[in-house]
């Protein structure tokens, strides 16, 4: 038993990972912090209900004139070095630095918006790898030890990986902690929230048909057993997500699964989570590599047989 | 132990989880509260023009309903806090009163016009007095039941003028 365990535990380390996957997946990341970047109007020149860091320093001299284009410009710099991964334990906590007092800003306005946690928590875990790995070199004068073909980017990619599955497992804590265990046998009542997105949707645009009744809504209340199995298989896919790490195949299933579950939530109740779609795609779908997989496989494999000629027959 | 050290690669994304529970919402730690616990009842709102007609305010300002609700919401919260230290018992948020939900909506009305950019300003200013109505909305045996929208705050242009 203990020995199964042990050999299933060993699934969960960091894995190889070629430079040209860390290439691609380091100028695809460096684009998307880029653009949760707000724009210059959405930099208040007020915090009226601090968050975070903001219950320490007061954020708004970015909202100064000239600070927050600057600093803006200064990111895209950071963050093309950053993409090439050149100096990568000066620009990442920069880039951190900068990112976290930006979406404090923002976020300290009275609401909280939830679209971009997850990007700072994975630039979060790369300079933590980057900086473990400078303070080691620094203290034993000599690198970190590396075996079975890992590198730093081992280290990079798995700890990107982990960030992400992290927030998904303590969704699920805050369900179970703030409904008192009741989650599961109150959550037909997602009908009543579909209605008010809809009404969201109205009001804000005036575009669609005006306010009235809602199918998904009232197939939902009406079907509360089966409302509480479409929402149980996404609380399981969230629980479970830890087991993306088990390898790349594992990985593969659990974006995938993750993003359709995003997508359902979204065309259901109007609430996007764009950046966390991404970074699914990025670090944990990795789509390159399955194309040069297929691409080798395909190559690799013996060429067909000739057809038949009147000879052979 | 050999079991123990297996787990310790996993201990950075368990670190990240305690902090996130631990520090809940504080940038960039979230414990994602939204949608944890669903009620029965809940509310929206939305804006008017000084005819009383809704106004389209996420192509006018770009902001979307929900996020003006949160901060609607935040006021309220406040209100209610401050009601419970006055009154020893703090009341539902749907049970707040008329004067207890104006300056709640009224500093959200202002908190939009302060962040809008000078086009959406005019845009505002041209369909002042904006209101801002509330309308709760709860399940009875399975049915949506919406009350009829409440005007609960409203922004002159005057008050525009003197907005921070």
């Amino acid at each position: 038993m203990i020995e199964r365990l042990r050999k299933f535990l060993s699934h969960f380390h960091p894995r190889p990972v070629a430079a040209w996957e860390l290439l691609i997946m380091r100028v695809l990341f460096a684009l998307v912090v880029y653009k949760t970047l707000p724009n210059a109007g959405q930099i208040y020149d007020t915090q009226t209900s601090p968050n975070g860091i903001a219950h320490f320093v007061d954020l708004t001299f970015l909202a100064a004139d000239g600070v927050y284009p600057a600093l803006k410009i200064a990111m895209a710099a950071a963050l093309a070095i950053y993409a090439s991964g050149f100096l990568l334990p000066l620009v990442l906590p920069f880039i951190l630095i900068a990112h976290v007092m930006i979406r404090t800003l923002f976020n300290s306005q009275g609401w909280i918006h939830h679209g971009v946690q997850m990007v700072s928590l994975v630039l979060l875990a790369q300079t933590l790898v980057v900086l473990t790995f400078l303070v080691y070199r620094l203290l034993k004068k000599r690198p970190f030890p590396l075996t079975g073909g890992r590198s730093m980017g081992s280290y990079f990619l798995f700890y990107s990986q982990m960030a992400i599955i992290s927030i998904y497992v303590v969704s699920v804590v805050s369900k179970v902690d703030r409904s008192d265990g009741q989650w599961f046998a109150k959550s037909h009542y997602i009908g009543l929230h579909v209605v008010k997105a809809e009404r969201d949707r109205y009001y804000g645009k005036l575009h669609d048909p005006p306010p009235g009744d809602v199918p998904a809504a009232r197939i939902m209340l009406a079907n509360p057993n089966l409302t509480r199995l479409f929402l149980g298989a996404g609380v399981l896919l969230e629980l479970l997500a830890f087991l993306a790490l088990y390898g790349r195949g594992a990985a593969l299933a659990f974006s995938l699964s993750m993003i359709v579950f995003h997508r359902s939530i979204a065309a259901l109740m109007s609430i996007y989570f764009h950046f966390n779609e991404m970074l699914l795609v990025i670090f944990l779908v990795n789509a390159p590599y399955w194309i040069v997989l297929i691409f080798r496989k395909s190559r690799a494999a013996p060429p067909p047989p000739a057809p038949a000629t009147a000879l052979d027959i | 132990m050999p079991i123990l050290r297996q787990i310790a690669p996993l201990s950075g994304g368990i670190l990240i989880a305690l902090l996130c529970l631990l520090l809940k919402e504080n940038f960039p730690f979230t414990h994602y509260p939204m949608y944890s616990n669903f009620e029965d009842q809940t509310y929206y709102v939305w804006l008017s023009d000084g005819e009383g007609e809704p106004i389209p305010i996420q192509n006018t300002t770009g902001l979307r309903l929900g996020r003006i609700k949160k901060i609607y919401n935040t006021g309220l919260l406040e209100a209610r806090e401050l009601a419970g230290a006055k009154f020893g018992k703090k009341p539902r948020k749907r049970d707040l009163s008329p004067a207890q939900r104006r300056a709640p909506a009224e500093e959200t009305l202002r908190w939009i016009y302060d962040s809008a950019n000078p086009r959406a300003k005019a845009a505002l200013r041209a369909a002042a007095p904006l209101g801002l109505y509330h309308v709760d909305i709860r399940i009875e045996k399975n049915r949506v039941i919406e009350t009829t929208p409440l005007r609960v705050g409203e922004l002159g242009a005057e008050e525009m003028e003197v907005s921070r």
